[in-house]
């Protein structure tokens, strides 16, 4: 088979390398927008969704994770006898201060968790001993921040709100969407470091007996622990996440430029194809007087949209890979899973599809004399 | 192709309009003419005189105004715009006077290319493609683009895609009107091989006088009318 759809495009090398750099410039925009955009969302509900607990106990309307209001710890008391509670424990979120060795301050978030239990410990040790925040004022902080917080190895010395702490171990893949980085310690340390008043907790972290509905140990929960709001992890984690994504505008405006992306791509690949289908019309008028039937022509102009996203796709994921190295020097991470990068090719299709309608409805209007002019 | 000696095409009354009321070009007018296989026609006339537009009219590539389109036993004008494209791909080959070859495809490609639509595939296309280009002697031309080509040849790469399929019906509109006298009048000489030789029906426009011996029946068109006398 001769592919009229191939020769053609590559016969028009400019037309086509300019087709394809717009492709792959908008591939490069979605999927880095897109892709920051996921690291995000990932990182405003990190601890959350890594916290192992089934339910958050929190005060009555919080907007997210982040804004956390003390309330009772011994609401834990009464939580432990609903009837499917498995476990219930403390767990404290503060921000503080941290001294860098250059002698500034950098705002941190104090995370404190029960050191017997374990339950919203850090789940990914690089250095250290956990057990180790059992010791009066040993923390661990997130190597992702390490710079910020002035890389002070295992044993070294600085402090939270000017009270001494000693560095006990380093975690991984705890960075905080607010840039406040996360430092673990024991539930005791961190109220003492946050001067937290005694008798209060800022959350409640449950797990729900195998065999229990989630949903009714939830809502039973809710009328014994009172005064208090009561979520599944997932809705704990969605809430947050949409507070940071939506109501800060971060998130929108990540993705807008993501759509523009799309909508610069779409322009580019419609303009340069439509432009072909001109130049080539009297070629697809041939055709057609020929016998080739509308769906054959259409089929070709299909091909060609469908070649153009295939390369454009694969040689803007190169770029896409390129300039995610350059972007993590930088501590911009962007998060990119399979699935999503199918979901860009797919987008990346109905975009060169889309381009193809112009050119299709082009193709319709042909008038059959045009072939027989010189 | 049997025919059985019937009238391959057959026109009656057949008219065709563009456009309405004030600004209307009766391009087509009241024409009737049948033709049968293995003869070479040639029409002549006027610019403007509507010469193209009965070519299209028997090409199946514009339906008539009013009267009747017969190719074999299919009448034309009663057929769906789907319809018609597959009486084009099995029945009749054009050639153009701007040769309209595809610029990106080598003349071996570009007669396969049809081949592939006239539903041969692979090695049977290919070597179909090289024998057509045999027959225009073109055969040592195969990988060479359009470009490349000189007028003569590039018509006569047009005349083998033509000939792609096997079509009983060789339909052209000013062949030789971009090439010199001599080039053109080989490309006539392989039309009126093809009507005489190979039995198919062959009708060219042309307005070289110089050909008019070659021709089985000459037609000449004014105004959309249609006379077998010069007028
Ligand atoms: N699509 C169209 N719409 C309106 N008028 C048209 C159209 N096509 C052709 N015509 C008119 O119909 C008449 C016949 O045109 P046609 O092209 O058939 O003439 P022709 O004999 O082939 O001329 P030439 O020798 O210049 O090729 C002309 O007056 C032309 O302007
Ligand atoms: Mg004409």
């Amino acid at each position: 088979m001769v592919s009229i759809a191939r020769k053609n495009l590559f016969h028009d090398k400019i037309r086509f390398f300019v087709a394809i750099a717009g492709i792959q410039f908008s591939v490069l925009l979605i999927t880095i927008q897109f892709g920051v955009f996921l690291r995000f969302l990932t990182n405003a509900s990190v601890l959350i969704d890594h916290s192992g607990a089934d339910l958050w106990i929190t005060a009555k309307n919080l907007q997210n994770f982040d804004f956390g209001r003390p309330f009772s710890e011994k609401k834990v008391y009464l939580a432990r006898e609903v009837p499917g509670v498995l476990w219930a424990e403390k767990y404290l979120m503060a921000f503080c201060y941290w001294k860098t060795p250059s002698g500034s301050q950098e705002s941190v978030q104090v995370v404190g968790f029960n050191p017997q239990t374990m339950v919203g410990a850090p789940w990914d040790i690089v250095e250290g001993n956990i057990e180790d925040v059992k010791k009066p004022m040993a923390v661990f902080y997130d190597q992702a921040e390490a710079d910020r917080l002035g890389r002070i190895p295992i044993g070294g010395e600085t402090e939270i709100n000017n009270r001494r702490v000693r560095v006990a171990g380093i975690t991984r893949g705890a960075k905080s969407f607010i840039q406040a980085a996360y430092i673990f310690t024991s539930y005791k340390n961190a109220a003492n470091l946050a001067f937290f008043s005694r008798g209060n907790t800022v959350y409640i972290l449950a797990k729900v007996t195998p065999g229990y509905d989630v949903e009714a140990v939830k809502q039973r929960l809710k009328e014994v622990v009172k005064d208090v709001d009561v979520y599944t992890t997932r809705e704990f984690s969605n809430k947050t996440r949409a507070y940071w994504m939506i109501n800060t505008g971060a998130g929108i405006a990540l993705l807008s430029v993501a759509i523009m992306g799309l909508f610069i791509g779409t322009i580019i690949v419609g303009q340069t194809i439509y432009a072909s289908t001109t130049e080539h019309l009297k070629e697809f008028g041939t055709l057609k007087a020929i016998g080739a039937s509308n769906r054959d022509i259409y089929k070709i102009i299909i091909q060609q949209a469908l070649i153009n996203s295939v390369i454009g796709f694969v040689l803007g994921m190169l770029t896409t890979y390129g300039v995610a190295q350059l972007m993590k020097i930088g501590k911009l991470e962007v998060l990119l899973t399979g699935p999503i990068l199918v979901g860009i090719f797919l987008i990346t299709v109905l975009m060169c599809l889309f381009s193809s309608i112009l050119s299709i409805y082009k193709v319709m209007q042909i008038d059959p004399a045009l072939i027989f002019k010189s | 192709m049997s025919t059985n000696g019937k009238n391959v095409i057959d026109l009656e009354n057949v008219s065709k309009v563009y456009g309405h009321g004030e600004s209307a070009v009766h391009a087509v007018d009241r024409v009737s003419l049948k033709l049968d296989p293995g003869k070479l026609f040639i029409l002549m006339g006027p610019s403007g005189s509507g010469k193209t537009t009965l070519l299209m009219l028997m090409g199946c590539l514009l339906k008539p105004s009013s009267g009747s389109v017969h190719l074999f036993d299919h009448e034309i004008s009663s057929m769906s715009e789907q319809e018609l494209p597959a009486v084009r791909l099995e029945r009749i080959g054009f050639v153009f006077q701007g040769f309209n070859l595809f610029p990106a495809l080598t003349a071996e490609e570009n007669v396969e290319a049809t081949l592939n639509l006239k539903g041969y595939r692979g090695e049977d296309a290919r070597r179909r493609a090289r024998d057509l280009l045999d027959r225009v002697d073109m055969g040592k031309r195969l990988t060479h683009l359009p470009e490349d080509l000189s007028g003569g040849e590039k018509q006569r790469v047009a005349l083998a895609r033509a000939l792609a399929g096997d079509p009983p019906i060789l339909l052209a509109d000013e062949p030789t009107g971009m090439l010199d006298s001599k080039t053109g009048r080989k490309i006539v000489e392989i039309l009126h091989d093809l009507a005489h030789r190979e039995k198919r029906l062959v009708f060219m426009v042309s307005h070289d006088t110089r050909i008019l011996h070659l021709a089985d029946k000459t037609f000449y068109m004014d105004d959309g009318r249609l006379n077998s006398e010069h007028p």
